[in-house]
């Protein structure tokens, strides 16, 4: 007997016998008592099935002592042995304890009991709790083992998603399928999202090569048959503040340390008067302003008999908090989602998405950006001069600094695209315990771009600066496409009562292609955008007076990719009396991303669990739930190489050109291009996991563990490769090589309690995540450098024995007080000679030198551990909650202060030193050249923090007073994101990454993470 | 009977199922053998008339290097410092550079290594590919090309010392398996090419800027030199004398836009403004068809009628600018002086001046390299970055006189009379006939033809290896570190990449 504890509300009525052996009754939904139709029952003794009509009607033939099992998705299974019961009234109750929910793990589906990997799920609860303007932010500090970081808090910014850790030097992206077709967060409205399913370990293998990075499976909500039209709609009106500032001096402090540092560099104080300077400009203050978000959600669903239906829309509107209108995103999304019975054997469901967003776009990250600019501005400068006019950088100052409001002013960008998918999948029962499925998604893409530079004046040798006529215009269309044909056939039945073998075997066949054309136009009429487009303008640099003919780079580019993959896959599931579970998955790979003789792998996974509580031994336990879990696998990662094609060829498709015959005539050459690497192998995540789930207190009580190794061996990288090889030319492009293997190790917790106090209903809940990550092997080196600190300076390492992306620089031992001790200390060879007041760098290798050679590791952006923990109440119609995530232990690299002795600088330089014994961390203050700026542990920062990113309370109107309208559901709430961010850190963000793997911990100015203030309303009739 | 059915049932299904399994096995090879579409693969190419024409052009592009070369010979050698804006922290690598306090990881200098080897493997991947066909003026092609590797090797050569050798192109493998050769043997191998190439170079090019015979002497000639086999670069640069070349008679006009190519253009580098880099590409070479060092040189002002904003690298210091006798025309033409060009007496003035002056790090903040920088039209400012056609002048005739006169006078059978004949037309141009005098002979003479080539050169880019090649740099530079200094440390990436194969210069 299968669970029996959950089936207490089971009703038996009206005993008595029909006839001889057909049993017949009725599927009621327990909570309404309405009937329930489409309910399917199996009688498991003769392995014959009907289903329960519109009206929840059903007969079938069973005689006395046979089982019966009845199944309804959202409902919780029952099975009963017929015994004299003629008619049956069968109260199917909804499933609340999740135990026998269905979770999807990839063509096809298990109770979540039964599930042998490590899964987790995240339900919709957490995302009406977030509402999330991308869904992505629905995973962060939600689930153990995944970290999600956002590169910048600018609308519509990328997030990292990686999933166990740091595991590829290349893209760390999990696959994201929806309903079983692939897609990207940044499409889905979140409103429709029931569930999220993360595959973390080895079972997630039925996915092969692209599962290394673990898959996160989305269910959607969908209608159901013979349900009513149910109406929801939901909106919120808010607006966003940028809510930390970095502390820069103002214009008196400003003026004072200038003058200070320049007496000391020898050189005549530059501001003889201060007093007269005030507090001058806070640029930081300048660049904010509040932004509004706000977003429409309606839906639709329902169904008939035959059918099911869902439509939805949702439009999303956001500016930024810096650049206002400028950074501002706009996403609509239009959905229908349907499913249709032709048969009680075949089942046709389509789901088609309509995807339009649009945004602009300010320059939000790193070095010349605009929070660069505001940081780096002197504050002496006003915002306007006398005439009301934005005032210009000045001579001084760095070429690259500049007012912040006339580089937002200047900027314009406008980026749009439309997705169209559609999806249709065939289920067809062949017999009783044999289905085939065929299902095909295609997607297509495009996307257009229009940017424009105009000419403008930002101050005297600016970088920026573009002179009349030479404004410029780009131009690009581009179109993205992909089918998925995936088709499987699902065979399961029990073998003498206790054995329940599961066979899912089929293929995949995918192909992702595209193109696009882009161009660049010079002096558009009137200098504005709105003339800005392509056929406006010249081809050509105006500058270039005598030139006879228009450069065909600068005219367009065009380019094209076209890849495929061919799967197949099988999977074999084993359950003995429900307690012991076996599976074992394999997946063939062929990819045309890899050259003849590598182009196919094979992928594999073993899970088990055994289910200890339904032992006869721990029956009256009070433990509902304990099974212990294993698996290993090794998964492929081949996303280094996606939207790239043939990477293993070698072509002639370098830059080639050389003004032969002098003058302005620019030859064009042929000249290598790609230099090919045909040896490229496949990227491989070997990974174990064990594991248990307990629960208890009736299912109030959940605790899941697990303690994961995952090897990811033959990363793929674009690197540098020796200069003899070509690589230093024009155009060339250093084919991806396999350079070496990364280990994560780490242990997840989760739990959450719920309980009541009388009428209030109280959920706790949390997660912890340690993961130590290093590298374990580098091919053809010992490391892999990257640059990205201050001006070109190497930043960052991927090195043997450290974790992905350790900053690798001088260690620091406080500051020479006196030329005593730097005559005591090892010789400095970095360039400049110390003086009192420098920092002292520590001779690491101690050969009495202070060299390149001292360089060492100084932190990493990995945090010790990460958590998160929530809390929500309820109390009759008041719903509160409160979620938090953080991280303990990581680091950042503070990069986004311009080395130049005119820009503006960050408070702590008040606590300088000015002469033995006052300080010892800040070093002096001058315009002579030091050492000080090299990369030293003075630059890294403990970025640890923990952020309350949601804290909502709504109140739900009794409907009672509403029924004439037939009002179900109407809810007010007032939500805040991200209000509160406890952190020791300096910069902006201590949450965000930057996108490339290596230098992510690199802080060259990240767009400042946004708190978010919203009302909102939920109504369903 | 139900177990009956049932077992069929089972079996029925299990047939289905396997059969089904099995239909994709037949189809999955095909669908991913991806076509490149539209792309003209390497060997559909070669069946082009301008194919082998395009390739060799390819194989000059690199030649683009030189502006590095042009900046590291003066600001790393007594004319001239780094500089950059004020603060002297501008361009960290060059700084270091600069004042010799670079080390193994320095930027600039993997750059230069990758781009001289990209000139190796761009003259290789010609050589490879053209032996083996048939085209028109295959020889002249052929020969070009092995001219364009000996340049990139000595180049190599006099930077790094010696290098990996190959006579095809490298190839994946090749760093970890193929030892560094000796100083020795490097230069072996350039004379080799140039020897092979000289024969079949003609006297004068269809288009300017392809090497010709002379070109590929002179170059020999200048191998010899270093290597300080003086008779073999008297053998080498003698015929040169007598091929058309002469010096232009106003010292300046050799550095004018229409001075370019030149009667005294032995071998010239091209650059062009029609194509410019920016802020984020101009250190990939050949990005930018522009000389990025003589545009860096220029000063930071605006609004100019003659001289064009610049980044203020690489300022000439006294030591160089007092050098200059009273007579010499070529103080003018090489340096540029703000301060008497605007007629003003103090920094501030210049700064205030209607050019929006802004002073430059370091000392002799207005003193410019006038020869080089950038004058105002022939590029445009701003962002157009890197723009600069002005042509690197590889080989001057009055660097083959030169190099003549200093063969001539350290050969063992001296020829003081000949190696005195070929210094005064350098003199002689700069000062006027007869108006100074020259040493008669020894030591003095050869110090005389160092010192006139300093004076004749300053801001071109030879310096610093002339200062090595001839001994001084220790003397003449400080921090110079006699054994070390002499050559560029091979980058430590190189080393790594090697495992273990190379090994790094002395000192290093």
């Amino acid at each position: 007997m299968r669970n029996i504890l959950f089936f207490v509300l089971i009703f038996f009525t009206q005993l008595s016998i029909a006839q001889e052996n057909t049993v017949s009754g009725k599927t009621v939904d327990s909570r309404t008592g309405t009937p329930l139709p489409f309910v399917n029952i199996i009688n498991k003794s003769k392995n014959t099935g009907t289903t329960s009509d519109f009206d929840g009607v059903f007969s079938i033939e069973a005689e006395k002592g046979e089982t019966l099992e009845f199944t309804s998705i959202g409902f919780k299974t029952i099975t009963i042995v017929v015994s004299d019961t003629a008619t049956l009234d069968i109260q199917m109750e909804e499933d609340v304890a999740e135990l026998e929910s269905v979770v999807v793990i990839g063509y096809g589906s298990q109770r979540k009991k039964e599930i042998t990997g490590a899964v987790s799920i995240v339900g919709d609860d957490v995302v009406s709790e977030l509402q999330p303007q991308i869904a992505t932010e629905a995973l962060r500090g939600t689930v153990a083992g995944v970290e999600v970081s956002q590169q910048g808090g600018n609308p519509g910014a990328a997030f990292n998603i990686n999933i166990r850790g740091i595991s590829s030097n290349s893209n760390n992206r999990p696959d994201i399928y929806v309903d079983g077709a692939l897609t990207d967060f940044n499409n889905i409205n979140p409103d429709d999202i029931e569930t999220f399913t993360v595959l973390k370990d080895a079972q997630a293998a039925i996915y092969g090569s692209t599962a290394a990075n673990g898959v996160i499976l989305i269910t959607t909500k969908a209608g159901r048959r013979g349900q009513k039209p149910k109406v929801s709609y939901s909106n919120y009106y808010g607006f966003q503040q940028v809510t930390k500032k970095i502390n820069v001096l103002n214009a008196t402090e400003y003026a004072l340390v200038q003058n200070e540092k320049f007496v000391n560099g020898g050189d005549p104080i530059r501001f003889p008067n201060v007093a007269a300077l005030g507090r001058g400009t806070d640029w930081q203050e300048e660049i904010f302003n509040t932004a509004a978000v706000f977003n429409h959600s309606l839906s639709v669903r329902g169904g008939g008999d035959k059918y099911t239906y869902l439509l939805s829309g949702a439009h999303l509107e956001q500016e930024g908090a810096v650049g206002g209108d400028k950074a501002r995103y706009q996403r609509d999304n239009v959905r229908l989602k349907s499913d249709l019975f032709f048969s009680d054997r075949f089942k046709v469901s389509t789901d088609i998405n309509y995807l339009y967003t649009e945004n602009g776009g300010i320059f939000a990250n790193g070095l010349g950006s605009v929070t660069f600019n505001a940081l780096n501005s002197e504050p002496t400068i006003p915002v306007r001069d006398q005439n009301g006019v934005l005032s210009l950088g000045s001579a001084e100052s760095s070429n690259e600094v500049y007012n912040p409001l006339t580089q937002i002013e200047n900027t314009f960008n406008e980026f749009s695209q439309n997705r169209f998918s559609g999806f249709l999948n065939l289920e067809y029962k062949v017999l009783d315990n044999l289905e085939v499925v065929g299902r095909l998604n295609i997607t297509n893409q495009s996307g257009k771009q229009r940017s424009f530079t105009p000419s403008f004046f930002y101050g005297p040798g600016k970088t920026a600066n573009v002179d009349p006529q030479e404004n410029t215009v780009f131009e690009q269309v581009d179109t993205n496409n992909n089918y998925v044909f995936d088709y499987f056939a699902t065979y399961s039945n029990t073998f003498f009562e206790d054995h329940d073998v599961t066979l899912t075997a089929g293929g995949s066949a995918q192909r992702f292609w595209g193109f696009g054309f882009n161009g660049v136009a010079f002096d558009i009429p009137f200098n504005s955008f709105e003339f800005a487009i392509l056929s406006n303008g010249r081809p050509f640099s105006p500058s270039i007076e005598d030139d006879e003919r228009p450069n065909p780079d600068n005219l367009f580019g065009r380019f094209e990719y076209a890849n495929t993959r061919s799967s197949l896959f099988g999977r074999f599931q084993y359950g003995f009396k429900d307690r012991y579970l076996v599976s074992a998955v394999f997946r063939n790979d062929r990819s045309s991303l890899f050259a003849p003789g590598f182009e196919s792998a094979d992928f594999f996974g073993v899970t088990a669990g055994w289910v200890v509580s339904d032992e006869p031994f721990m029956e009256n336990t009070g433990v509902t739930l304990l099974k212990l879990r294993g698996s290993y696998g090794e998964l492929g990662n081949d996303k280094a190489l996606e939207t790239r094609q043939g990477v293993f060829n070698f072509d002639l498709q370098g830059e080639g050109e050389f003004p032969i015959n002098g003058g302005n005539t620019i030859i064009r050459g042929a000249a290598p291009g790609s230099l090919g690497n045909p040896f490229l192998k496949w990227e491989v995540a070997k990974q174990f996991d064990v594991g248990f789930d307990l629960q208890l207190l009736d299912g109030k009580f959940n605790f899941i563990f697990d303690y994961f190794i995952k090897d990811t061996e033959n990363q793929i990288v674009d690197v540098d490769v020796s200069g003899i090889l070509g690589g230093g030319t024009a155009g060339a492009v250093v084919a991806p090589q396999n350079v070496g293997d990364i280990r994560n190790e780490g242990f997840e917790f989760s739990a959450d309690y719920s309980f009541n106090i009388g009428n209030l209903e109280i959920g706790l809940g949390g997660n912890l995540t340690i993961i130590e990550n290093e590298v374990t092997r580098v091919i053809g080196g010992e490391f892999i450098e990257q640059n990205g600190f201050r001006l070109g300076q190497a930043a960052a390492r991927f090195q043997e024995g450290l974790p992905v992306g350790s900053f690798y620089g001088l260690q620091t031992a406080g500051i020479f007080q006196t030329q005593e001790e730097i005559d005591n200390h090892a010789t400095y060879n970095l360039g400049a000679t110390p003086a009192p007041g420098d920092l002292i760098f520590v001779d690491t290798n101690n050969d009495g030198v202070v060299d390149n050679d001292d360089r060492t590791y100084l932190g990493d952006p990995l945090g010790d551990f990460t958590y998160g923990l929530n809390l929500s109440l309820n109390y009759k119609g008041i719903d509160f909650s409160i979620r938090g995530f953080g991280s303990q232990g990581n680091e950042l690299l503070r990069s986004y202060e311009r080395d130049n002795p005119f820009v503006n600088q960050l408070d702590y330089v008040l606590g300088r030193w000015t002469g033995p014994g006052t300080s010892n961390e800040i070093p002096r203050l001058t315009t002579e050249t030091t050492n000080n700026g090299l990369l030293s542990t003075f630059f890294v920062e403990d970025a640890s923090y923990f952020r309350i990113n949601n804290i909502q309370l709504g109140y739900s109107i009794p409907v009672d007073s509403f029924k004439a309208i037939n009002l179900e559901k109407l809810r007010i709430y007032v939500l805040a994101t991200n209000p509160f961010t406890f952190t020791e850190y300096r910069g902006y963000d201590p949450a965000a990454q930057s996108g490339n793997i290596i230098t992510r911990g690199v802080d060259n100015g990240f767009y400042p993470a946004v708190s978010t203030y919203t009302m909102g309303l939920n109504v369903n009739f | 009977m139900i177990t009956i059915k049932k077992t069929r049932n089972t079996y029925l299904a299990l047939t289905l199922f396997i059969g089904f399994a099995l239909i994709p096995l037949s189809c999955s090879e095909d669908f991913t053998n991806v076509e490149q579409e539209f792309e003209v693969g390497v060997d559909e190419f070669f069946l082009e008339d301008e194919a082998f024409f395009e390739l060799l052009i390819s194989a000059y592009d690199p030649l683009s290097f030189s502006w590095q070369t042009q900046l590291f010979g003066e600001f790393m050698s007594d004319n001239s410092i780094v500089a950059g804006e004020d603060g002297c922290q501008d361009i960290p690598e060059f700084q270091r550079l600069g004042t010799l306090t670079f080390t193994t990881t320095n930027i600039a200098v993997a750059r230069l290594w990758d781009s001289l080897f990209g000139g190796v493997f761009r003259a290789s991947f010609f050589l490879d590919n053209a032996q083996t066909r048939e085209f028109e003026n295959k020889d002249v092609f052929i020969a070009e090309a092995r001219f364009l590797r000996a340049l990139f090797y000595f180049e190599l050569v006099r930077n790094f010392g010696g290098v990996p050798l190959k006579e095809s192109r490298f190839l994946p493998g090749d760093e970890t398996s193929i030892p560094r050769s000796s100083i020795e043997e490097t230069y072996d191998f350039i004379e080799n090419d140039l020897n092979a190439a000289i024969p079949d170079l003609p006297m004068s090019q269809a288009e300017i800027g392809r090497v010709t015979k002379a070109g590929a002497m002179a170059l020999l000639g200048k191998v010899k030199l270093y290597q300080e086999d003086w008779d073999g670069a008297i053998e080498a640069l003698t015929p040169v004398t007598s091929m058309g070349f002469a010096l232009l008679p106003n010292f300046g006009d050799v550095f004018t836009t229409e001075g370019e190519n030149g009667v005294e253009s032995v071998f010239e580098i091209q650059y062009s403004n029609a194509e410019a880099g920016n802020w984020n590409n101009w250190q990939e070479n050949a990005q930018s068809e522009g000389n990025i060092a003589a545009f860096f040189s220029g000063p930071r002002l605006s609004g100019d009628p003659i001289y064009d904003a610049g980044f203020s690298f690489n300022i000439p210091q006294a030591d160089l600018v007092d050098l200059y006798e009273l007579t010499d025309t070529r103080k003018s033409a090489t340096i540029l002086n703000l301060f008497e060009y605007l007629g003003v007496t103090t920094e501030q003035e210049l700064i205030d001046s209607a050019v929006e002056y802004t002073p430059g790090c370091g000392t002799d903040t207005g003193v410019y390299y006038n020869k080089i920088i950038p004058r105002t039209g022939e590029i445009d400012g701003g962002n157009q970055f890197a723009r600069s056609p002005y042509n690197h002048r590889y080989i001057r005739y009055a660097d083959v006189l030169l190099m003549l006169a200093e063969a001539h006078n350290r050969s063992a059978t001296s020829n003081e009379n000949l190696a005195k004949s070929f210094l005064r037309q350098v003199v002689d141009r700069a000062h006027g006939s007869g108006v100074v005098s020259i040493p008669e002979s020894g030591v003095q003479l050869t110090e005389r033809i160092w010192e006139e080539r300093r004076l004749e050169f300053a801001g071109e880019g030879d310096r610093f290896y002339d200062l090595v090649r001839t001994g001084q740099a220790t003397s003449r530079l400080p921090g110079f570190e006699t054994g070390k200094h002499e050559l560029f440390p091979i980058p430590e990436d190189e080393i790594l990449f090697s495992q273990g194969n190379w090994g790094q210069n002395p000192g290093w």
